[in-house]
């Protein structure tokens, strides 16, 4: 099937009304779970997992992808009114967006980030569509050593770009990868680890772990704290239309963010987060007026929150094409396929052609429904911010336990989910990095499959991943990713991406 | 600061230390066929070995000179234990009391002690929020909530 018949595919199913329906739902819960600040994607998309289960495939992963990419969308409405992240990938809106609310410029600088969003979540898309077929069929000539040495790869790269120590994050992928291998053996049948504990058999569910890290971890940081009364911009915000001047400030940086965020966002451990950040020190290096970021600088707005909604777009190319996720959220949306009996990577698009450029059109058609939602509803949003979070945390914590229940309808998913919770919220405290260590959960059967398939094929010797010119440069890669810190530190000269930016901690 | 740090590596070492001894009662296989104890074996060295890495680092990395807060405001330890716990409790009594009961129970006890809200807005809170989600999860969404001993 040739592209254009494949996005004709694409588009009479996402039109379809279920499928229109599922994917305003998505996006308006999207934008909803990002106002809010205290939610997440990661969590909301764990809750709501289960519910899923009723719908078709189709419809059920384009409301996973549009809660996904609304909350991009959504965590900078937060931002620019609260100087409070909705989501992590908007904690560098609050810098510019709420100093230009504070100067009365609220409505343009809502508008840009809307408007820079629809652009970049439409280029990710048109790139997606036009880079996923090709990345796919040379997915398809990788064995098991590549699909080894990539996720090897991948893990360095997610370390390399953790917002915290390389070491730290590896380890809490050995973390991952250990509680991968609680469970049966899927080659030997062999009980490990599981102590003669039933439930223990088919291995602890990424669902209440990651409910569990992301969703109660977070509330109970929140709660450790006395937390006051938010202030919500009062004044009555108007000109959401961004000027001439504006757009003129604005689009280069949304360009540049586009690009950026799409790209960094194919790499694991990248995704929206990363972007919105290197955005925002790339702008400040290209800028004539450095000195203004921090201060209301409408480039500072318009590039990250560009970025951040290509980033999201990115992260479906690993899942769509290799069957690896980038990032949590789209180890929960692998996890939604699975559970839905497909296969993530290069054989979705030609075993299941309908649910690939389904999911993907339905993207168009989300960032269209997200621009409506988001510049004509502002009012709403900004009355659901009032919410005050003594009243919201129960909620939250009610949705995770049932969400939880649900999985298996046992309480051990409960127990579990709450025993992550405060894990999650211990490994705050520590300053250790959750999202390796669900990560490593997702790829860690893949990784001992293809380790133990390779060895075998090798007779036991390591040189196999030497030989294969994919995976000799991708173990090159992660080896000279892994030197470059060593390296740095033996110098005494440690640097950190995060150098360009302000060092509030956001976390 | 660098307290906690030490604390990270010494939970990684001693999470290692676990996984190799129980490793050890798993078949490994060899290197040419390997069995089901030998990733987690070899993962759980390499843990240890970045464990010992990152004490290493805490103990060289000078601290600087001005600290960040992560956050502001007076902590509150307690409203962590007693949510943590009563998250618990809901997890090991759904299946008895029902999803109805245990969730008002919960809510009456989270909106109160830890949200502090005013008796009315509790009661209120609690019921309208449990039937509510009953009505959306149950009735609508067909999830399969627990009726417990009482069944309702």
């Amino acid at each position: 099937m040739d592209l254009w018949n494949s996005v004709l595919l694409g588009f009479s199913i996402s039109l379809e009304p279920i499928n229109l329906f599922y994917c305003f739902m998505g996006v308006l819960m999207g934008t909803l779970i990002g106002v809010l600040p205290g939610i997440g994607p990661v969590a909301t998309i764990s809750i709501l997992l289960p519910a899923t289960f009723k719908m078709s495939p189709i419809s059920g992963i384009i409301m996973l992808a549009g809660i996904y990419y609304g909350a991009m969308y959504g965590g900078s409405t937060t931002s620019i009114l609260v100087n409070i992240p909705g989501e992590a990938a908007s904690v560098v809106t609050c810098l510019d967006g709420y100093q230009m609310a504070r100067k009365g410029r609220a409505g343009p600088a809502l508008g840009i980030s809307a408007f820079g969003s629809f652009i970049a979540g439409t280029f990710a898309v048109v790139a997606l569509t036009l880079l996923a077929p090709p990345l796919a069929e040379v997915a398809l000539q990788l064995g098991p050593p590549e699909y080894f040495s990539l996720v090897i790869l991948g893990f360095t790269l997610l370390a390399y770009l953790a917002h915290g120590s390389m070491i730290k994050a590896l380890m809490m992928a050995c973390i991952g990868l250990i509680m991968a291998c609680i469970g049966l053996d899927f080659i030997s049948g062999f009980e490990r680890f599981t102590y003669g504990i039933a439930t223990l058999e088919d291995g602890i569910g990424l669902v209440p772990v990651a409910m569990g890290v992301f969703g109660i971890g977070e509330v109970l940081i929140n709660l450790e704290e006395s937390i006051g009364k938010r202030e919500v911009f009062k004044a009555k915000i108007s000109n959401l239309l961004p000027s001439l001047k504006d757009w003129k400030d604005s689009l280069l940086p949304i360009i540049r963010g586009s690009v950026l965020g799409f790209f960094l966002g194919i790499l694991p451990g990248g995704g929206a987060v990363i972007a919105s950040f290197t955005s925002y020190a790339v702008e400040k290096r290209f800028s004539k007026h450095p000195q203004e970021f921090g201060q209301g600088a409408i480039e500072g707005v318009a590039g990250p929150e560009a970025a951040n909604n290509a980033g999201a777009g990115g992260n479906f190319i690993p899942l769509m094409t290799l069957g690896i996720p980038a990032n949590p959220v789209m180890a929960l949306m692998m996890g939604a396929l699975v559970i839905h009996g497909l296969q993530p990577g290069p054989l979705l698009l030609s075993q299941n052609p309908d649910v690939f450029w389904g999911v993907i059109v339905s993207m168009y058609l989300g960032n269209i429904m997200l621009l409506i939602l988001n510049l004509p509803l502002i009012g709403i949003w900004i009355r659901v911010l009032r919410i005050p979070y003594p009243f919201l945390f129960p909620l939250i914590l009610l949705f995770c336990l049932i969400g939880s229940y649900s999985i298996g309808n046992n309480k051990f998913d409960v127990l579990i989910m709450s025993l992550f919770g405060v894990i999650g919220y211990l490994l705050r405290k520590i300053r250790f990095e959750a999202a390796p260590m669900l990560l490593a959960m997702v790829l860690g059967p893949m990784l001992e499959d293809a380790l133990r398939q390779s060895l075998i094929m090798s007779g036991g010797s390591f040189t196999i991943f030497l030989v294969r010119p994919f995976s000799l440069a991708f173990i090159g890669l992660a080896a000279i990713l892994t030197a470059f810190p060593i390296i740095k530190w033996i110098l005494g000269k440690k640097t950190r991406l995060a150098a360009e930016l302000p060092k509030e901690d956001h976390s | 600061m660098k307290r906690i740090e030490y604390i990270g590596s010494l939970i990684g070492l001693v999470i290692a230390a676990i996984v190799i001894w129980q490793s050890f009662l798993i078949p490994m296989g060899s290197i040419g066929k390997p069995g089901p104890g030998f990733m987690p074996f070899w993962v759980a060295v390499i843990l240890a070995l970045l464990s010992g890495f990152s004490w290493i680092e805490t103990r060289t990395r000078k601290l600087p000179a001005v600290q960040v807060q992560s956050r502001v405001g007076e902590r509150q330890w307690s409203n962590v234990i007693w949510t943590a716990a009563s998250l618990l409790a809901y997890g090991f009594l759904i299946e008895i009391l029902g999803f109805i009961l245990s969730t008002i129970f919960l809510l009456l006890f989270l909106f109160r002690f830890m949200g502090r809200q005013k008796w009315w807005v509790v009661f209120t809170g609690s019921f309208l929020v449990t039937l509510i989600s009953h009505a959306i999860f149950k009735l609508a969404l067909k999830v399969q909530l627990p009726a417990g001993i009482f069944k309702i």
